[in-house]
């Protein structure tokens, strides 16, 4: 039998002779007959006792159709109303229709995502049984509607070929029954000893119910000892929850903090921000942003004064500014300014990074009297728990793995291994077979998220369910399953869990109406949670490991060539390592440095100058007796002399995606030095490695010319805040000077837009709120069956994407300071369309709503629409990327497997082996056509949701005329994932309509209006709210094609 | 004796005597007819060459790599090459206009040359139109595969198909298929016809009987007479006529691919005029690279393609190499008058940016190299004009590459510029093309007359009555089967004995016309004379009319004309609307290249099918094909046949009246 990607290298196991587990089996099964029974148990045994297991009717119900009942059915979504709830607990397979369910017709689930302990609240999409995409919930508070990538990817992760599939056993198959049974033995022998020798380690779930089994076993097992450790801690104890709401701001710091990228509950800051960003009909109130930082974040990128400073003197920094606004002259012209105009209404964010700096920083909101929102404690009520240190101090007897990949991620001097090694009984839950199983002596897949029954609690104390909308795949348990048999709880059914957890927290609102609603709306505020337990002043200090000064980690000598300093971050695509075997992560291009399938060495063009390097080299990167070899990457605007290192990569067990890619840099950081190291040094290996950008070997050596040619086009237009209310359509006299010109000939479209029956379709992206989160991105190929394409094919320049993030440096010197814009770029659906005149097939034409209209069965391939097309926004299949399989090299191969559908029956052995293309298949959107090799491709507006919403209006119209669809209805994939609603679509002919309103700001202008090529997408131009008073934040006028133009040097020098 | 000029059957005139005496010799050595004929034929009837099949085996095995590498990317998808997105069209794009520009010279030659009244084409314009033929099917192997998948390419017809839907007739690329389809099809029926009589004159002069049938099948009966030369000749003015608008036509929809296109760099008006100084430019370097060898291999071809050959060929490559270079320098004044940053930014880039060098490349190649040829020494070296040919389609080749590829790598936006590296098989695709390129021309040189027998014979002056054909029989003695010839024409002779003519050798191409003015003069009206090639003036003496070819072609080409306007208008306008671009549904000017290249296919096909019908052909046998005096016609000999069929005719009478006139070797035709 053939190599198949999820065997775990290392580990003797037997050739698989157990098939994915497959939603559908055939009609034997079904009946349970007993001749299949008896034919599967004769030919595959551990089969055999899988399926034996449907007959228990107190196990977990594994092997039946779609798990668990029919509330979720029952709650068909929002937008399907609430119906009543059946009592029965079993998920009807979609083949049996239920009253709620149309086919072709998606239906909605509430559920949360959870990541590292922030939670999302979602609805989950599924059509005919199957979840394909995931949206947030708009009553959710961490979601408001929007989702980042991380939830948006989490869809993937569910039909990952490489999830764990089976129970091991010593690294042998081993069958679920013997798992329980073992599980129900132990849990016997524990409950016997009090506890004694066990150890549980946990990822952060933030799940009450997990908090409501603590206290449980912290009763039954008080011996036992509890911890949890997520490596987006930069610390082994969570970082202070405090959350500010920053619409009341006028003046944010960020010191070193990501949160308009990927730090903290990104989406409920983005929203904030954006609110307070608006500076149409908000006038005088738009905020200013300052941000610290040693690499280059989002944050930095809107940022409208960036200071670069290492990551060691954060915490100076943040002691000068306190000592400044206590009234100590710091004698830095940039901190005291900072310092007055926050005093002017201002607040500070602290990175996870620093946790040092944070009761500083508390200390200093405390002056500015800025007020946290949300609980003091965060998601959590439980028992206090351990940190990874003091739980690895004492050797165990008994480990369980609830999540996690300790071996990977934990900081090198725990040495988690050995603990590991030395405790006899090492029990992993785990949704992959990652670098920790080689540790343990039980493996058993954990069901996804989409799959269980779970609960999760947000920042604010809203509490969100977790439903499964699908069986679990491959079966699978979860953590509350788990906990619930290792401390004997008295039900181990998930459901039961869930609701009374629900009946915990809701208290006198208990019912199972409130539970039904509850379920069905995805959220449930607990009484008295609302802020009541929000810290009011703030003076709360931090949990005490964190506010630890540690020693100085270095040397006094100032950082240089040979005292350098590295600085560990979360990596934007993969995190910490746990979406390594994500394929539309591992692709999602970092959002500055548009690196993809790779972290690097990031330095600044003067460090690689002092020390000889070029973009490519292999650089052995030392510290703290440690080193890594990593491909050195250049790029402007980080300090210098620091080197930024995205943790995540480097994964040895993560599947056939995520193997090998990158550079593991968890060996380097000790659990003093988890956020940067100083006193590192580094050498070239002469080697030269490959990097995979969707932009730019020419960053550096062309930076002066994209900044010239940038400002002659006029592409991303931008001003100040001052420029703007003294010349509000300042953007009119940037880029090339383009008269309307008409049209030589009348367009047949205009005779349509006189039309009444037809909507006309449009787009305007606010630059203003565009963080360049990258979150449509990812939406954007969930809604449309987008393909990735691996490493080697983003080297050859040909990354799907339809909706790509163009990120600009601007200023003169890469050496210097310079700043960078993000400017979301999708087909501009062109009313003058070049990319349509030029195909020889008809193939992309125009509709009468506007649309750039693309026929994939009408292209040939000639490409020329794409020559043709000057956003050059068209994506070209140059092979069967959608039949593809990455293989290890990132390189994507034919998948040779010629199993036949799972989907069809498994009555020949042939059907055993593992039908990969076939589980990916289940993530496709049904509405979307998926493009074979030789087709052109590109955004269609999401057309699909276009059509959709007319034919709901048509059925609600009846045999009257069709109506419009009202504003709103539709929202495109990118739009609804924003979570600053920078992208609004609509209908152009309504003067009502957003887009219409969008459309008429002063600041609306077309890319590349000279061409005449009349876009239906057009752009708000950025503004920047630049501080005159700070050092480098005067105006300077520059001329430039007769027009004025000032340019935004709004960045400063601190000496620390 | 000129033959085959326009002004001969525009206005009848004859030229005088004095004059052909004054004019430069074409063909060098003093060679009779029948000799020419054998140093051409020696080539195509000897024995082949040991060096041929060591070149055909080394181009075929080239031209196989090039099937393996089409096959794998059928295979596989376009993928293959180092195309990305933003650079969408590199090597393919690259290939199919180099080997179009190269299939400019031939029928450049062939057609722009015979109406310019040029006579030294004729030596070279067959080898030319062969090598326009094979680089048009190598220029058509990259547009077809550059899809990759191919077995869609048939949606470019204008078929009905399973959509309802019609091409795009607003399409530069689909006005590329017309021309250039219409181009290889113009091309080929121009180049066979120059090959008819060439065809007759092998089948007539080889001993074999394979290539008898071979040669004479192709030959459609041809038989020399100047009733068929008259409808001959007009139509090969005709299609020569056509041709030259259409070698025009193709480079400048070739380059309306890029010039209606919004891409600074390709956006160009310049483009039609500097493509195909450009096309012609490249082609003639391929006629030197592809001639001097074959006149080094060949060397009985030396006095028929002369070093003064050579020396217009490269008098037409400095002229053309100065236009480009002209052209090069006005795109960057324009760049820099036209005041629009995106196209100054673009032509700065080329000569500056990650693409210098193939802009550098393409500067010294085509416009220094082509200098040189001011210098009358270098004009008459072949080798080094050889070597500088080399030069000239390198640095061609660049000009397209730089053309497409470093417009498209530095697009409107920065964030999608890009770089393009070619791939093993980008680069063993293109190399296999010259594979197909040189097997297609090696099979050419074997099998088919390399110089046009018949033109050159028309252009070259002989003395009459020096022809050597003491080697051979007297016609009149290897009458197949013949009696006595005075048993002949006996008029008691039973009907199917009747004779079908009489035949007379006369001494040159002056000797026969006077004897066909005669001739029809004494009231012969079934008469007809048999050239080598058409005599100029024999119309007037034979008292024929204008020929009906014209009126055939006129027709064709209004058919043709309402064929594109009628399908395109349907198509576009009346049975499927699409808007595209926001241009109207009808947008006319779209239609024009379509139109103009139907109207020019239509007409070459009337122009063709005209002259084979009104001639009778084909006519496989005819009783003049067996008479060896008449066979002889289609080689040396001058023949005037008198048919038994006219009222006038009578065997005694007539032999007499043909010996009087100056006839020799008077014979009986049977019939």
């Amino acid at each position: 039998m053939k190599n198949w990607p999820g065997k775990p290298d290392g580990l003797p196991m037997p050739e698989p002779t157990l098939r994915r587990k497959a939603l559908w089996r055939s009609m034997d099964d079904l009946a349970q007959s007993p001749e299949f029974m008896q034919w599967a148990s004769a030919e595959f045994p551990a089969l055999a006792s899988e399926l034996d297991d449907s007959y228990k009717s107190d196990g977990p119900s594994r092997r039946r159709f779609l798990q668990l009942m029919g509330a979720s059915m029952a709650l068909a979504g929002l937008s399907m109303g609430a119906g009543c709830r059946r009592t029965e607990t079993r998920l009807l397979p979609a083949k049996f229709k239920t009253a709620e369910q149309v086919p072709g017709r998606a239906m909605y689930f509430a559920s949360s995502f959870v990541l590292a302990g922030k939670v999302t609240g979602i609805l989950a999409e599924t059509n005919e049984g199957r979840p394909t995409k995931i949206e947030g919930n708009p009553a959710h508070p961490a979601s408001m509607g929007a989702t980042d990538v991380y939830a948006q990817a989490s869809l993937l992760d569910l039909y990952d070929p490489d999830r764990s599939r089976f129970v091991l056993n010593q690294g042998q198959l081993a069958t679920k029954i013997a798992l329980l049974g073992m599980l129900d033995q132990l849990s016997a022998e524990l409950k016997k000893s009090g506890g004694k020798g066990l150890a549980i380690l946990s990822a952060d779930y933030a799940s009450p119910a997990i908090d409501m089994l603590r206290e449980h076993l912290a009763k039954v097992l008080p011996q036992a000892r509890f911890a949890i450790f997520e490596p987006s801690w930069f610390g082994q104890t969570p970082p202070a929850s405090r959350h500010y709401d920053l619409s009341q701001y006028k003046t944010i710091l960020s010191l070193d903090c990501d949160f308009l990228g990927h730090d903290d509950e990104g989406i409920f800051y983005k929203r904030a921000f954006g609110r307070g960003r608006a500076v149409e009909n908000n006038k005088g109130k738009m905020n200013r942003l300052y941000a610290v930082e040693p690499g280059f974040s989002l944050t930095g990128t809107v940022a409208d004064h960036r200071l670069r400073l290492p990551a060691s003197k954060m915490v100076e920094f943040a002691g000068k500014l306190l000592g400044e606004l206590q009234g100590k002259a710091s004698g830095d012209a940039w901190i005291s300014e900072l310092a007055s105009d926050l005093k002017a209404g201002g607040v500070v964010l602290a990175g996870a990074r620093h946790p040092q700096a944070a009761p500083i920083v508390a200390q200093i909101n405390k002056i500015l009297g800025a007020k946290p929102v949300g609980r003091q404690n965060g998601s959590s009520d439980a028992p206090q728990a351990l940190a990874l240190g003091e739980l690895l101090g004492q050797p165990a007897s008994v480990v369980v793995l609830l999540g996690g990949n300790p071996v990977y991620d934990a900081p090198a001097d725990l040495k988690v291994a050995n603990w590991l090694k030395q405790a006899g009984n090492v029990i992993q839950l785990s949704s992959h077979v990652n670098e920790t199983t080689e540790f343990c002596r039980w493996h058993f897949p954990a069901a996804h998220a989409l799959e269980s029954w779970g609960d999760a609690r947000a920042f604010d104390g809203t509490l969100s369910p977790m439903q499964p909308m699908i069986d679990p795949l491959f079966g699978g348990l979860t953590a509350l399953e788990v906990l619930a048999r290792i401390g004997s709880y008295d039900t181990k059914d998930g459901y039961e869990i869930v609701r009374r957890s629900f009946k915990r927290l809701a208290g006198a609102a208990d019912s199972d109406q409130a539970f039904r609603k509850y379920l069905h709306e995805g959220v449930f505020q607990p009484a008295g949670d609302a802020g009541g337990k929000a810290d009011p002043n703030g003076s709360a200090a931090p949990s005490a490991p964190n506010a630890e000064p540690t020693k100085k980690v270095s040397d006094d000598r100032p950082l240089g060539k040979t005292n350098l300093e590295l600085a560990f971050g979360l990596d934007p695509s993969v995190y910490d390592g746990r979406f390594a075997n994500n394929g539309w992560l591992q692709e999602l291009p970092d959002p500055i440095s548009k690196l993809t399938w790779d972290n690097a060495a990031v330095l600044s063009p003067k460090t690689a100058r002092e020390l000889g390097v070029q973009s490519g080299d292999i650089l052995s990167v030392a510290a703290e007796g440690a080193s890594a070899e990593i491909v050195a990457f250049i790029l402007p605007g980080v300090v210098d002399y620091s080197i930024q290192l995205a943790i995540g990569y480097g994964r040895s067990k993560a599947g056939a995606i995520g193997d090998g890619v990158g550079t593991n840099v968890n060996p380097l950081r000790t659990s003093k030095t988890l956020g940067h190291v100083v006193g590192a040094t580094i050498t070239k290996t002469g080697r030269k490695g490959k990097l995979a950008t969707t932009r730019d070997h020419w960053t550096i050596a062309d930076h002066h010319v994209i900044d010239e040619q940038l400002k002659e086009r006029g592409i991303v237009r931008q001003g100040t805040l001052e420029e703007f209310e003294k010349q509000p359509d300042f953007v009119a006299h940037q880029g090339v000077h383009s008269p309307d010109i008409g049209n030589i000939h009348p367009n047949p479209l205009d005779e349509y837009k006189k039309d009444d029956r037809f909507h006309q379709w449009g787009m305007t992206i606010d630059l203003n709120a565009c963080l360049g989160c990258n979150a449509c991105t990812i939406a954007c190929q969930s809604e449309n069956n987008i393909p990735i394409v691996g490493k080697d094919e983003v080297i050859n320049g040909r990354e799907m994407h339809w909706l790509r993030m163009d990120r600009y440096f601007e200023g003169a010197d890469p050496e210097g300071e310079v700043t960078a814009v993000t400017q979301p770029m999708m087909c501009q659906h062109c009313e003058n369309a070049p990319c349509e005149p030029v195909c020889p097939v008809n193939a992309t034409v125009h509709d009468e709503e506007g649309l750039n209209a693309m026929v994939y069965n009408r292209c040939i391939g000639t490409r020329y629409c794409a020559n043709n097309c000057p956003y050059k926004v068209r994506r070209f299949n140059f092979f069967d990327y959608n039949k593809g399989t990455i293989r290890e090299s990132g390189k994507i191969t034919r998948d040779e497997s010629t199993a036949p559908d799972p989907l069809h029956g498994l009555s020949t052995p042939q059907s055993f082996q593992p039908p990969l293309q076939e589980l990916l298949k289940m993530a496709m959107n049904p509405d979307v056509t998926v493009r074979m090799r030789g087709v052109m491709e590109k955004c269609t507006y999401c057309v699909q949701r276009i059509q959709r919403a007319k034919i709901d209006q048509n059925i609600k119209a009846g045999q009257s005329i069709p109506e419009k669809v009202p504003d709103g209805t539709i929202q495109t994939a990118c739009q609804q994932v924003c979570p600053t609603q920078a992208i609004v679509f609509g209908n152009l002919k309504d003067e009502q309509s957003r887009v219409s309103q969008m459309k008429t700001s002063p600041r609306s202008y077309d890319v590349l209006s000279n061409l005449n090529t009349r876009p239906r997408t057009s752009y708000l131009a950025r503004i920047r709210n630049v501080n005159p008073k700070m050092p480098g934040g005067e105006m300077i006028e520059t001329k430039s094609e007769a027009h004025t133009r000032l340019s935004l040097p709004i960045l400063g020098e601190v000496r620390i | 004796m000129s033959a085959i000029t326009p002004e001969n059957f525009t206005h009848g005139i004859a030229a005088a005597p004095a004059q052909i005496e004054s004019r430069p010799t074409l063909v060098k050595g003093g060679h009779s007819y029948r000799r020419i004929t054998d140093l051409i034929l020696q080539i195509i009837d000897g024995s082949t060459p040991k060096w041929w099949f060591i070149a055909f085996g080394i181009s075929s095995l080239v031209a196989s790599m090039c099937v393996a590498m089409i096959l794998y990317l059928m295979a596989t998808g376009v993928g293959v090459w180092g195309l990305n997105n933003g650079v969408y069209w590199a090597w393919d794009i690259t290939n199919f206009v180099f080997w179009v520009g190269i299939g400019h010279a031939g029928t450049l030659i062939s057609a722009i040359l015979f109406l310019l009244r040029q006579k030294w084409r004729t030596s070279i314009n067959r080898a030319a139109e062969a090598m326009t033929l094979f680089a048009v099917v190598c220029a058509g192997i990259f547009p077809g595969i550059h899809i990759g998948r191919i077995w869609y390419a048939w949606m470019l017809a204008p078929v009905p198909n399973n959509f309802a839907m019609w091409p795009n007739f607003r399409s530069a690329l689909l006005w590329d298929v017309f021309a250039v389809s219409t181009y290889a099809t113009v091309s080929l029926l121009f180049w066979y016809v120059g090959l008819i009589p060439d065809l007759a004159t092998i089948r007539d002069r080889t001993t074999s009987r394979i290539k008898q049938i071979a040669y004479g099948f192709f030959a459609l009966g041809w038989r020399g007479t100047n009733r068929q030369w008259r409808n001959y000749e007009m139509a090969y003015l005709l299609l020569a006529g056509l041709s030259t608008p259409l070698v025009l036509s193709v480079h400048t929809v070739v380059s309306f691919d890029f010039a209606t296109s919004v891409i600074p760099g390709w956006h160009s008006t310049i483009f039609p005029p500097y493509f195909v100084a450009g096309a012609v430019f490249s082609g003639f370097a391929m006629v030197i690279t592809l001639i001097v060898p074959a006149r080094a291999l060949f060397k009985q071809l030396q006095d028929l393609i002369t070093v003064r050959h050579l020396e217009n060929i490269c008098k037409v490559i400095l002229a053309t190499g100065c236009m480009v270079g002209y052209a090069y320098g006005m795109e960057f004044f324009i760049a820099w008058y036209g005041a629009n940053p995106y196209e100054k930014f673009v032509f700065i880039n080329r000569a500056t940016g990650p693409y210098a060098w193939a802009y550098w490349i393409m500067v010294s190649c085509n416009v220094i190299t082509p200098q040189l040829f001011w210098f009358k020494k270098i004009r008459t070296s072949p080798w080094l004009m050889f070597v500088l040919a080399a030069f000239v389609n390198v640095g061609m080749w660049f000009e397209r590459f730089v053309i497409i590829v470093t417009s498209l790598h530095r697009d409107p936006l920065p964030a999608s510029w890009t770089y393009f590296s070619p791939t093993w098989v980008d680069i063993l695709t293109f190399v296999g093309s010259f594979g197909v390129f040189f097997t297609l021309f090696l099979l050419f040189v074997r099998f088919v007359p390399m110089v046009a027998i018949a033109e050159v014979k028309g252009v070259m002056e002989e003395k009459q009555g020096t022809r050597g054909h003491g080697h051979r029989p007297d016609a009149a003695e290897i009458v197949p089967g013949a009696p006595a010839a005075g048993a002949i024409g006996t008029p008691a002779e039973p009907a199917q004995d009747q004779p079908w003519g009489m035949v007379a050798t006369f001494d040159g191409p002056h000797d026969l016309v006077d004897a066909a003015r005669k001739v029809r003069e004494a009231g012969y009206k079934k008469f007809d004379v048999h050239t080598p090639f058409p005599v100029h003036g024999m119309d007037d003496a034979m008292g024929l009319g204008r020929s009906k070819v014209g009126w055939i072609v006129l027709g064709g080409g209004i058919i043709g004309l309402a064929t594109a306007i009628g399908m395109q208008v349907f198509a576009a306008a009346i049975d499927y609307p699409l808007m595209t671009g926001g241009k109207p549904f009808n947008s006319w000017q779209a239609w024009v290249p379509v139109c103009f290249e139907l109207m020019v296919l239509f007409a070459a096909f009337a122009a063709v099918i005209g002259m084979i019908a009104v001639n009778g052909l084909p006519q496989w046998y005819h009783p003049t094909l067996k008479h060896r005096s008449t066979m002889d016609s289609t080689d040396d000999r001058f023949t005037l046949v008198i048919e038994s069929g006219d009222p006038a005719f009578h065997a005694e009478k007539t032999r007499e009246f043909l010996g009087a006139i100056g006839g020799k070797s008077i014979a009986v035709l049977e019939a």
